[in-house]
């Protein structure tokens, strides 16, 4: 038997192995996924998450405040002055009124603010520039324009919140990394006790194998076997628990984008991140049962 | 085939298990190796086979030093001894065949010639139709004839008993011990640590005698060291 075929052959017995002890191998199997899956899906929402950001790093806004008293005609007569302009994809006249209905309704604060002895709120012109005119030169150039209108109190551009989400999410993306190591130390550390139980349960079979000349190589290779099965098997769990729990998160983070404005599709693992994964999860069962296999085996000797 | 020059065995503690013993065995022979409990029988197979090291002298194995050998060097060593064991070694999660087969899988013989040498093994000792049967499904005897089929199917270039006879009743070790006969006529060396006063007397071959570690009787070179005494058996 060449080594091809005795490697084929102790898989198939590493298989046969696990299935033989279903439930043991499932508990396992289930630990490593269950581990494997958080980071997985932390992974998936960043990178959704980043996806969102950029749809909205896409399409800066600009808010050109009024001066208070600018009445509904002059604000319909910049609309139409600024609609004509190449760079101007879309404007719209918000007047102080139309601005605290909005404000009542998204702030909750409607009887308060009915309190107040006048409209505090500006009119403003809300301003979305061409797609073709979106980069941070041609936006600042727009804004310096918009601010020469004579009635302009103020012009943001609405870029603060999208640059304070992307260092929230940059945060986020390290806890995710850290948070992913430790948990892959995790699997490391389960598949590794596995392993050291599973050659104590058969130490006697060790003893014998090596007594009648069964090599080093011999004997490690079906635990070798049985972690990188265990990893390779809690990694497609993972990788089915991670599109379960998105295929269920996915409608909320839909309809809370929608909120937003933006046509928002949560996406689940790519083929790419899939491919990770399964890598991950095989990799890290194997390495561990080599630490193991390498820690335990050379305890046991004939005697 | 081996032999032992000037081969001592101190286990820790200070305890001499083997002391200066000095003898060859060749391809052809066939020996039994005697002794009372204690006298160095065990320990003597045990650094045939690499379960232990000489503390001093050499053990030679077709031209490989025992004492020195390396770690990855001693399972291509054991798979030329075929080693049998009073309490028979098997495996009781596996069948007759599987234990038997386990030689040959250790030793990368192909599935196909496993199963015809391994069958080949099972006639000889007679339990060829208990091939799919469990170990513990089996006599003492039985069992003890698995063990001897798995040290054999890999046609070990020397086989080692240690009392392969222990706890089997007069028939069944003249079964046995022939059985040890007919693979030493097929060119297999055979070293067989044993008890049994009767078997000695009745396969009239060389013996090995050892008391307290030292090598009193040594047939094979045709000297003896010391007058036969069967108390010491």
């Amino acid at each position: 038997m060449n080594w091809f075929e005795q490697n084929r052959s102790e898989l198939v017995a590493s298989l046969q192995r696990l299935l033989d002890n279903s439930f043991s191998s499932f508990m396992s199997i289930a630990v490593v996924a269950i581990t494997l899956s958080l980071p997985t899906i932390m992974q998936v929402v960043v990178g959704n998450a980043e996806r969102l950001g950029q749809s909205w790093e896409g399409r800066p806004q600009l808010s050109v405040f009024l001066a208070p008293g600018t009445t509904e005609s002059r604000g319909l007569e910049l609309v139409l002055e600024l609609q004509g302009k190449l760079e101007i994809a879309q404007v719209e006249f918000i007047s102080a009124d139309q601005a605290m209905q909005e404000f009542k309704m998204l702030s909750g604060l409607g009887s308060a603010v009915e309190l107040l002895p006048n409209n505090p709120l500006p009119p403003s012109l809300l301003v979305l520039p061409d797609s073709e005119f979106v980069s941070a030169e041609a936006t600042a150039l727009l804004r310096t324009q918009l601010q020469e209108i004579p009635e302009a109190e103020d012009v943001q551009l609405d870029l603060e919140w999208i640059q304070r989400f992307n260092s929230m999410l940059n945060i986020v993306r390290r806890g995710a990394q850290i948070v992913s190591l430790l948990l892959a130390l995790t699997v490391v550390l389960t598949v590794s006790n596995m392993i050291r139980l599973a050659i104590s349960n058969r130490k006697e079979e060790i003893e014998i194998i090596k007594l009648i000349g069964g090599s080093d190589a011999f004997v490690r290779r079906p635990f070798l076997y049985q972690g990188f099965l265990t990893g390779l098997a809690g990694a497609l769990l993972a990788a089915l628990i991670t599109y379960a729990v998105l295929l269920w998160m996915s409608g909320p983070i839909e309809q809370l984008t929608d909120l937003y404005g933006a046509n928002f599709e949560t996406r689940g693992l790519s083929i790419h991140s899939l491919g990770w994964l399964i890598l991950a999860g095989a990799g890290l069962g194997l390495f561990a049962s080599v630490l193991s296999v390498s820690q335990h085996l050379k305890n046991i000797e004939p005697r | 085939m081996i032999r032992f020059v000037n081969v001592g065995k101190r286990y820790p503690g200070g305890q001499d298990a083997l002391r200066k013993v000095d003898f060859e065995l060749s391809q052809s022979d066939m020996a039994l190796l005697i002794g009372v409990s204690g006298a160095g029988k065990s320990t003597l197979l045990k650094l045939i086979s690499v379960i232990e090291r000489p503390t001093y002298g050499q053990i030679i194995i077709d031209g490989r030093n025992l004492r020195t050998v390396k770690r990855r060097d001693i399972a291509p060593i054991r798979r030329q001894i075929g080693i049998i064991f009073q309490d028979h070694k098997l495996l009781h999660d596996r069948t007759v065949f599987d234990n038997v087969a386990l030689s040959l899988v250790v030793a990368g013989i192909s599935y196909r010639e496993s199963a015809k040498r391994v069958r080949a093994a099972l006639d000889k000792v007679g339990l060829l139709k208990k091939e799919n049967m469990m170990p513990i499904a089996l006599s003492g005897g039985e069992q003890q004839r698995v063990g001897i089929a798995r040290a054999v199917v890999n046609r070990p270039a020397i086989l080692l008993a240690d009392e392969p006879t222990g706890n089997l009743d007069a028939a069944l070790s003249d079964e046995i011990m022939d059985l040890f006969l007919e693979f030493n006529k097929v060119g297999t060396a055979v070293l067989i640590a044993t008890h049994d006063l009767r078997q000695i007397e009745r396969l009239q071959k060389p013996v090995l005698q050892l008391d307290h570690g030292k090598l009193i009787r040594n047939d094979l070179d045709g000297r003896l060291t010391a007058h036969p005494n069967h108390e010491l058996v």
